[in-house]
């Protein structure tokens, strides 16, 4: 073989690959050589010109030929192994690592190597002992990471977890996706410390700990004349994000020495972990502080990954009720999902009366302590169940937004209807006339179309007719997905029977499945069921669809109601807050331009993602 | 005419109105030559059917059928066996054929018989007995800190239960009144009960107000005791000692006021109480070790010197019970809605002392009875101060009089109760048939292939004059 492929690994939110070329194929292969590794419809690529040599073996080859026909040139057989970076800069949205992949290299339309391959874990004794370290350092100087790059630069050196000197780590709390480090090291203040799971999944450096006093340790040092800082902040909290439960929680403590010339792996060191989220945010408040009171950028990297679920794999086992599903026939799939309070199955027992055909209802139950409930529910009237009904029983709490996706992949309608379980419909109309809207626009290929409604609360004041995005000083000063009218008579309303909007409440949202695909549904980056719809109606225009409000009579929205036990209010707030940062990073601008005109283009394709 | 009557529960078993109101039709009903078939049914406790099916007969008799349900969500009033229940309603209507069901009560069965009937082909009459679909205080329009209720909303009722949210109240209407777009006719025995429900969102023209039956056997004792004017030994209009006895039927329970009543005898003066005896025919079955409870004790030694506990009477015993006091109250501390207890009183002959609300004030007959304000000692103490001070006593004639007349008018609630049903078996042409549910949030959409369409008519039952006779 002129050319293999013989690894794929990450390294702190890169994916590299390691391949093999013999000299007989590397100047057309450097010439415009391409490195392709596929799942699904996720692609990663790299060009020749990113390869980065990391080895260079010449061998003799073994042939059987006459010596005197031997010349100089085949004496030698040359073989150039490169390290091949897949993505253009850590901190992107990963890919799901997890399972088999396509990798090959091609030239062209020529294929000159292909394999299926997994990603390995990285050993960390390779930095000790191949170049591959400062190769990788030139990535992370270019990705704007130049912690680790000066880390990767250095000469590495592993040692056992007690050549730190004195130290200790007090706990390690699991919380959200995140796992918390509490401990002190001596003189730390005066060191340059970095914190790096042995999976090389997360890299945390110590400018991002909060260091906190510990007086007891400084005490201790001068005692045994151990100090070299005047500072008794030795103490530290070092947040780990993406801790997958699933991967072995050990880390390494790593130390750049002054001249930075090495850095020496202390570990890995296995942490003992404690699974409690509100011990954690307690923690992350006490040592860095109200998620209000830090800057915006800090409040994302801080916060995020203590109150985001971790990204697992997304399993449902589905349960089928009902008739089945009709042939031939276009179908609006009716997704719900459930968290927190089992008594809106009410509401979907209502649905089932005023339905009728051309429906089906995917419902995702994202909350084991009430699966039980909604299942035997469903279960004990069955032959009162008129319309097809799937219930995915999730193996975890994945939150709202990955819910719906899930929900998403079980339904086979060519309209999607996002429904939250609070909803209450009377009057089934609105429904179909917003799916035939929708299916009238893509019959005569005009822009597609995001359907919201006017739902009311339960004494008939207005709960949504659209949203708006006005700045907040409640949220200083950044931009809030505000609903005009909530809380006033529908009375009171006199516009017309349908608004053009910028967004609307996914609550009760309609689109086509078609254009949930392409937007990869909702981006689980909100945590627990905030600003996720703001976010796809803003994508969804980019796309160019418009989106509407369709006004009538008979959805309410019990908002709010259905998740009663999710937390407290502080928890509460403190979500919001993060979802407003994550929301304005990414539209605060583009919020400030004067809105699009509806662009009257047809919709064009995305590569997308497909995950739940 | 196949009629089927549906109870929560049989009155030999829970002795209560509902279930009385629900027996005493069946009764009537068995004597009507136009009936064909009719069937009671009543939801019991497994125990009381005593075998391991769903069915049973009570006593063994071939038309007084008792079925074990499955359990109702007690907010929502929803079945949690809808199967099962469909398959029970399926084989009531198969093998009972009846043309009309005429449900006394949707608790314990589920709010969902009316649809299982409905689907079935079956006409379907409701009484309504108190305000269950409307309140989720045990249907009684009482705050829960004893106020009374003059009228529900989802934020309100969350108010008074603050684990339950003005949503799910929501949700609960709703569904309530959804699933009572499949009752052909409701029927009220008072006009204020009837009022609630219309107010509430159910058309007022799909409610008639017709008063509920009595037993047989009471109007028997009644007409014998009037035609022989022999009132039976154990009684006496006054009780020992020359005192005004005043009577008390029904149940001890917080909603009754029992406890009212002890209140208002203890505030009255030792030369009046010494002219009064209380009798409490009933039993603190259910509230024994509460609070409630408690409370009576205590209220109950403050006056032995006036209330004699009579314990529980059998049914055909209460009007002979009652010819024996003097008066009989109804202090209740919720609105009621027609208690039979009132009707029982009126065909013993016995003028009423009631509370000046709902239900209770309705059926009062000014020239013979005595209201108070609801709700306040001070107010019952001073009518009974005025009873035992001033009152002169009602002739006997005047009252025989009356409890004939209350004997008689027995016959045109039958034949009210039997207009409805004929009216609509008759009404596949001209329909008695509701108009779809008009609530305070506008218009129910119920079920396309419910088996009536958009056409309304309005249909008024005539009532007879309700005038006592004689």
């Amino acid at each position: 073989m002129v050319c293999g492929i013989d690894e794929l690994f990450s390294f702190c939110g890169v994916q590299f690959a390691v391949v093999r070329v013999s000299d007989a194929e590397a100047d057309d292969i450097l010439r415009d050589g391409l490195f392709e590794v596929v799942r699904d419809e996720v692609r990663l690529v790299s060009p020749v010109q990113r390869w980065l040599l990391l080895d260079r073996v010449e061998q003799v080859p073994l042939q059987r030929v006459h010596p005197s026909r031997r010349t100089a040139a085949s004496r030698k057989l040359r073989t150039d192994v490169y390290l091949v970076p897949l993505s253009e800069a850590p901190g992107h949205t990963a890919p799901d690592l997890r399972g088999s992949w396509q990798a090959s290299v091609s030239r062209g339309d020529q294929n000159l190597a292909r394999t299926t391959l997994s990603f390995t874990a990285f050993n960390a004794e390779r930095l000790a002992t191949t170049p591959i370290g400062k190769l990788m350092a030139g990535v992370f100087q270019n990705a704007e990471r130049p912690d680790i790059a000066m880390v990767l630069k250095a000469t590495t050196r592993i040692e056992h977890a007690e050549g730190l000197g004195p130290s200790h780590v007090d706990r390690v709390i699991a919380g959200g996706s995140a796992l918390l480090v509490d401990g002190w090291i001596a003189n730390l203040p005066g060191r340059q410390m970095h914190l790096v799971t042995s999976d090389f999944g997360s890299w945390v450096p110590q400018s991002a700990w909060a260091l906190r006093a510990r007086q007891d340790v400084h005490d201790h040092l001068a005692s045994i004349q151990a100090l070299t800082t005047r500072s008794n902040e030795h103490g530290f909290v070092a947040i780990v994000p993406n801790a997958d439960e699933a991967v072995d929680k050990s880390y390494y403590l790593v130390a750049l020495e002054p001249d930075a010339q090495t850095a020496a792996w202390f570990g890995p060191i296995h942490a003992t972990t404690t699974k409690d989220d509100a011990e954690a945010i307690l923690l992350v408040r006490s040592a860095f502080g109200d998620i209000q009171s830090l800057p915006r950028h800090l409040a994302s990297q801080i916060y995020h990954p203590l109150l985001a679920k971790p990204e697992n794999e997304a399993i449902a086992r589905p349960f089928r009720f009902g008739p089945s599903l009709p042939s031939g026939v276009p179908l609006v799939s009716i997704i719900v999902p459930f968290y927190g309070d089992g008594f809106f199955i009410n509401c979907i027992h209502h649905l089932q009366r005023v339905l009728g055909e051309g429906f089906e209802l995917v419902l995702v139950v994202d909350d084991a302590r009430i699966f039980s409930e909604i299942y035997n529910n469903l279960n004990n009237r069955s032959t009162a169940i008129t319309v097809p009904t799937v219930l995915l029983q999730n193996a975890e709490n994945y939150g709202y937004g990955r819910a719906n996706n899930l929900g998403f992949l079980a339904a086979s309608g060519d309209v999607v209807l996002l429904m939250n379980s609070d909803i209450m419909v009377l009057d089934a109309a609105p429904l179909r006339g917003a799916a035939e809207a929708i299916r009238g626009r893509k019959a005569q290929r005009l822009p597609e179309l995001v359907v919201g409604f006017s739902l009311l609360y339960e004494d008939n004041t207005i709960q949504h007719i659209g949203m708006e995005f006005p700045r907040s000083s409640q949220v200083g000063n950044m931009r809030l997905a505000d609903h005009p009218m909530k809380g006033l008579p529908y009375a009171l309303y006199s516009g017309g029977p349908v608004i053009k909007v910028r967004a609307v409440t996914a609550a009760l949202m309609c689109l086509s499945a078609d254009l949930y695909r392409d937007l990869g549904g909702f981006d689980s980056v909100y945590v627990r069921g905030d600003f996720e719809d703001a976010d796809l109606c803003l994508r969804a225009e980019q796309l160019g669809a418009d989106m509407e409000v369709h006004v009538s009579e008979g959805l309410y929205h019990l908002e709010r109601q259905s998740i009663p036990s999710m937390g407290d209010h502080d928890l509460r707030g403190m979500v919001t807050y993060l979802n407003c940062v994550t929301f304005n990073r990414r539209w605060e601008d583009h919020l400030s331009e004067p809105a699009p005109m509806a662009t009257g283009k047809r919709v064009h394709q995305i590569v997308s993602r497909k995950r739940a | 005419m196949r009629i089927l009557i549906l109870s929560h529960g049989h009155p030999e078993l829970s002795m209560g109105g509902a279930e009385r109101a629900a027996y005493s039709l069946f009764q009537r009903l068995k004597r009507d030559p136009g009936v064909e078939k009719a069937v009671f049914v009543a939801r019991a406790e497994p125990q009381a059917i005593g075998h391991s099916a769903f069915f049973g007969s009570f006593r063994g008799r071939p038309d007084e059928i008792l079925v074990s349900p499955p359990q109702v969500d007690g907010f929502t009033f929803q079945t949690l066996g809808y199967d099962v229940l469909k398959q029970l309603v399926g084989e009531l209507i198969s093998s009972i054929r009846p043309d009309v069901v005429h449900v006394h009560h949707f608790v314990f069965w589920g709010i969902e018989i009316f649809e299982m009937f409905k689907r079935a082909g079956v006409k379907v009459v409701f009484t309504i007995h108190e305000f269950a679909a409307i309140c989720a205080n045990f249907g009684q329009m009482v705050k829960v800190d004893g106020r009374l209720c003059h009228a529900a909303s989802p934020a309100e009722c969350g108010m008074c239960f603050p684990t339950m949210s003005a949503g799910k109240f929501f949700v609960r209407n709703t569904i309530l009144k959804s699933l009572f777009a499949d009752v052909d006719y409701f029927v009220s025995p008072s006009a204020f009960l009837k009022g609630r429900y219309a107010a509430w969102g159910i058309d007022d023209e799909r409610i008639g107000v017709i008063e509920n039956l009595l037993d047989p056997d009471v109007i028997a004792r009644g007409r014998l005791r009037v035609s022989t004017g022999v009132i039976p030994a154990q009684s006496g209009e006054t009780g020992g000692g020359g005192r005004v006895v005043i009577g008390y039927f029904g149940q001890i329970n917080p909603f009754k006021g029992v406890d009212l009543l002890l209140q208002a005898t203890a505030m009255l003066p030792e030369s009046l109480r010494l002219r009064l005896e209380i009798r409490i025919h009933g039993e603190n079955r259910h509230f024994k070790d509460t609070a409630f409870g408690a409370r009576i004790d205590s209220l109950l030694a403050d006056t032995e010197d006036v209330v004699r506990l009579m314990g529980s009477y059998r049914n055909e015993d209460v009007s002979d019970l009652m010819a024996a006091c003097a008066f009989v109250i109804v202090p209740s501390v919720w609105w009621e809605n027609s208690p039979v207890v009132i009707q029982e009183a009126k065909m013993a002959g016995r003028p009423l002392i009631c509370a000046n609300i709902g239900g209770m004030a309705e059926k009062m007959n000014a020239a013979t009875d005595h209201l108070f304000t609801a709700k306040s000692p001070g107010a019952l103490a001073e009518v009974l101060r005025r009873i035992l001070e001033r009152d002169t006593p009602v002739a006997p004639t005047t009252l025989n009089h009356l409890a004939l007349a209350r004997a008689d008018v027995d016959e045109d609630y039958f034949d009210e109760h039997s207009a409805v049903y004929r009216r609509l078996l008759d009404a596949n042409a001209l329909s008695l048939v509701p108009a779809p549910v008009t609530a305070a949030f506008g218009q129910v959409n119920v079920d396309d292939s419910a088996p009536y369409g958009n056409s309304v008519a309005t249909v008024t039952v005539k009532r007879k004059a309700r005038q006592p006779r004689g």
